[in-house]
């Protein structure tokens, strides 16, 4: 099953970087474990099954991830757990409460370890990393890794933070996935130049994700078959395919189109035909 | 190429004039009968008006006029100046809608000239309209190489039939750092190429303007989604199926973002008055599909037999993104990314997953209660889904219609027929259980 070890590895160093820096402000909330006490004390409520609602822009307190500021999302799983610290919620940037009327670049990475997940569970992993309406005061607009999203003024003002957020993430992962031995919540705010960055690991993560049934992706671009039998080998139909196509393409173009004018028994009129 | 066909003003004249005349008495008998669910594509087919005035006016001052795919938003178009917009799909989406069978001739016309039956009508349409010789005068034509091969194949087909070059975006697989850089360049190509190919040259800050615009209306269009997650649903199902209609043709123009605008404050004030599309909201729908442009009305029968709204269209279905529109790069690389992921463009290519996930997203967050799939017949790819659906919509409990039909010609499945599929579905699956 695809993992990504080499992407958890490539935020740490991000991290890392990010907390030598000193001018960018970070901050560090260790949660506790189980999904009830993630959830007990958050300042607005969590509903596991959705009920939608709306934060218009005049609503708004904060907004995270417009994607012209700047948006990234990703959800690393690796089996070896102990890579992921558990429980703990880290934000580089400006946290919610310090953002009033901003729009602000955002970057959300969710940290899952887990030794008995199974490759059907990798789609369902990535998917629950939206929350939908379950934490009230915190609507998302879906796109595809990114999360744009708006923190609601009666949330901010009840005091919803980035801790919440991350505690409501970890929560919600818990009670989807009981497999799960460690959850890690990063969010960063700090620059659309740090998110982009984000941005990058999460499009090598999403590659590694799609990987095709037999084959794997390569660096450049090119598929690596790993069965050894084409006969046994269920893409084998899709490989032929793609032969017959190479070689109807070597062969060359359509030669051309002819409109003859004119009623296909007399040849003259206004009908037209087309020869290939 | 011998017998290539030139611009017809007679065959032009007459039938934009019919048509045009068509949508201001559309626009008329929507006004009087003076249902609210009319307000918004009242406000659309006003737009439509609009968009035909302005095609007359170009083709009487002789401008050049560049055709694009309707996966192609016409906002960077707009930059070049003296070269007019015109959607090369638009009277295959706007003809069914005035007359159900507004575009059955054109259909007939490419079929009579060779192309198969089970192509897709868009493309049958098009190139029936182009053999017809009804089109606006054409000096370029551009496209990307999506949804479809089927799309891919009629314009290397209209390459042949008229004499304007035909340039072919080539869209990516995948939606990863190569796939953008790859659609860039062909985007920074097909730039050129209109320089060229015009005698223009891209005015950025002109562009820039249109862009701005453009961002406006997309970020109303995803408000007014968000507002379909109501229950009441504020709009009614058919607002999806226009809206995105008005974006293909006039993305970037400033009476598109005021008819978003409008739709959006007319939401926002039912949705604060508790009001919806129906008295007593019964059933939520998800229709995951193009609607059949012929039946929009399809939306308001739902409604009215069944209080069954829906909630959301594919069309309606806001996954484009914004363009930033600061530098000459920053604005082809994000229109690039923009067009990677208008809806059609985004689901049909690459894995399963592109569209599979899209799809649960909108099952799952507009809180629907049952799923109608249009399975749109000469749709291979949409075909391919189906199994993947099934399954998806099983594993939520969502009972699931996939419904046959051809979205723009009313004979292979009659509108009686449609209703009846859906009505008998809605009647053993959904409201027994409701």
């Amino acid at each position: 099953m695809a993992h990504f070890d080499e992407q958890i590895l490539a935020v740490r160093s991000f991290l890392k970087a990010r907390s030598g820096a000193g001018s960018v402000p970070l901050g560090t909330a260790r949660c506790p474990g189980s999904a009830d006490e993630l959830l007990a004390g958050l300042p607005v409520p969590f509903n596991p099954t959705p009920r939608p609602f709306v934060i218009l822009k005049e609503e708004t307190f904060v907004e995270l991830g417009n994607p012209i500021q700047g948006s990234a999302s990703m959800v690393l799983w690796t089996p070896q757990a102990e890579m992921v610290r558990d429980g703990v919620v880290t934000w580089i940037g400006p946290d919610i409460p310090e953002a009033v009327g901003q729009s602000l670049p955002f970057g959300q990475v969710i940290l899952v370890g887990a030794s008995r997940l199974e490759e059907k569970d990798l789609p369902r992993l990535e998917r629950a990393s939206d929350l939908s309406h379950r934490l009230e005061g915190y609507m998302i607009r879906y796109l595809p890794r990114k999360v744009w999203s708006r923190v609601s003024r009666d949330a901010a003002a009840r005091g919803f933070r980035f801790e919440t957020l991350g505690r409501a993430l970890m929560a919600h992962y818990k009670m989807q996935f009981p497999v799960l031995e460690a959850v890690e919540v990063l969010f960063v705010t700090s620059s659309r130049a740090d998110v982009e960055e984000l941005a990058t690991i999460a499009r090598e993560a999403q590659g590694k994700s799609l990987s095709i049934r037999k084959l794997t992706r390569s660096q450049d671009g090119t598929y690596e078959c790993e069965e050894l039998n084409c006969e046994t080998c269920p893409e084998k139909s899709t490989c032929d395919t793609i032969r017959d196509v190479i070689v109807i393409r070597k062969k060359g173009k359509i030669a051309g189109i002819q409109v003859i004018r004119g009623p296909a028994d007399t040849g003259s009129g206004s009908q037209r035909g087309l020869n290939v | 190429m011998a017998g290539a066909i030139a611009f017809n003003p007679e065959k032009f004249q007459t039938v934009f004039s019919d048509n045009h005349a068509a949508v201001q008495n559309m626009v008329e008998a929507m006004q009087a009968i003076g249902d609210p669910r009319e307000a918004g594509p009242i406000e659309v087919m006003k737009a439509v008006d609009v968009y035909i005035r302005d095609l007359f006016s170009a083709v009487e001052q002789g401008k050049k006029i560049l055709w694009h795919e309707f996966l192609f938003f016409p906002e960077i178009f707009h930059g070049f100046p003296n070269v007019h917009t015109w959607m090369t799909e638009t009277l295959c989406g706007f003809l069914p809608v005035l007359d159900p069978e507004g575009l059955t001739p054109y259909i007939d016309a490419a079929e009579n000239a060779g192309l198969p039956a089970d192509v897709c009508p868009a493309d049958k349409g098009m190139l029936g309209c182009v053999l017809e010789e009804i089109m606006p005068p054409v000096a370029i034509a551009c496209a990307p190489t999506s949804p479809c091969d089927s799309a891919i194949t009629a314009y290397q087909i209209l390459g042949k039939l008229i004499e304007a070059p035909v340039f072919q975006a080539d869209m990516p697989y995948w939606q990863d750092e190569r796939g953008i850089e790859l659609y860039q360049h062909h985007i920074w190509k097909m730039i050129r190429t209109i320089e060229e190919v015009c005698k223009t040259r891209m005015d950025w800050d002109k562009c820039r303007e249109h862009i701005k615009l453009a961002n406006e209306s997309v970020e109303l269009f995803i408000e007014e989604n968000e507002m379909r997650k109501l229950s009441p649903c504020p709009h009614p199902g058919k607002l999806g199926f226009y809206q995105f209609l008005l974006l293909t043709i006039a993305s970037g123009t400033p009476y598109a973002r005021d008819v978003c605008k409008a739709i959006l404050e007319d939401s926002k004030k039912l949705a604060s008055q508790g009001k919806g599309a129906v008295a007593e909201e019964k059933i939520r729908l998800l229709m995951y599909n193009p609607d059949p442009f012929y039946d929009v009305g399809i939306h308001d029968w739902l409604e009215d037999e069944y209080g069954a709204v829906t909630a959301l269209t594919f069309f309606g279905h806001a996954t484009m993104g914004l363009i930033d529109p600061t530098t000459p790069e920053t604005i082809v690389r994000d229109y690039a990314w923009k067009m990677m992921n208008i809806c059609m463009a985004r689901q049909y290519r690459g894995p399963q997953e592109f569209f599979m996930d899209d799809f649960i997203h909108a099952m799952e967050n507009w809180n629907v209660d049952a799923v109608i799939v249009p399975a749109l017949i000469q749709c291979k790819h949409g075909q391919a889904t189906h199994g993947f659906i099934r399954e998806a919509c099983k594993e939520r409990g969502k009972p699931l219609c996939l419904v046959e039909f051809d979205p723009m010609d009313p004979r292979p499945a009659s509108i009686e027929t449609i209703h009846n599929t859906v009505a008998e579905f809605l009647e053993t699956q959904v409201l027994p259980y409701k």
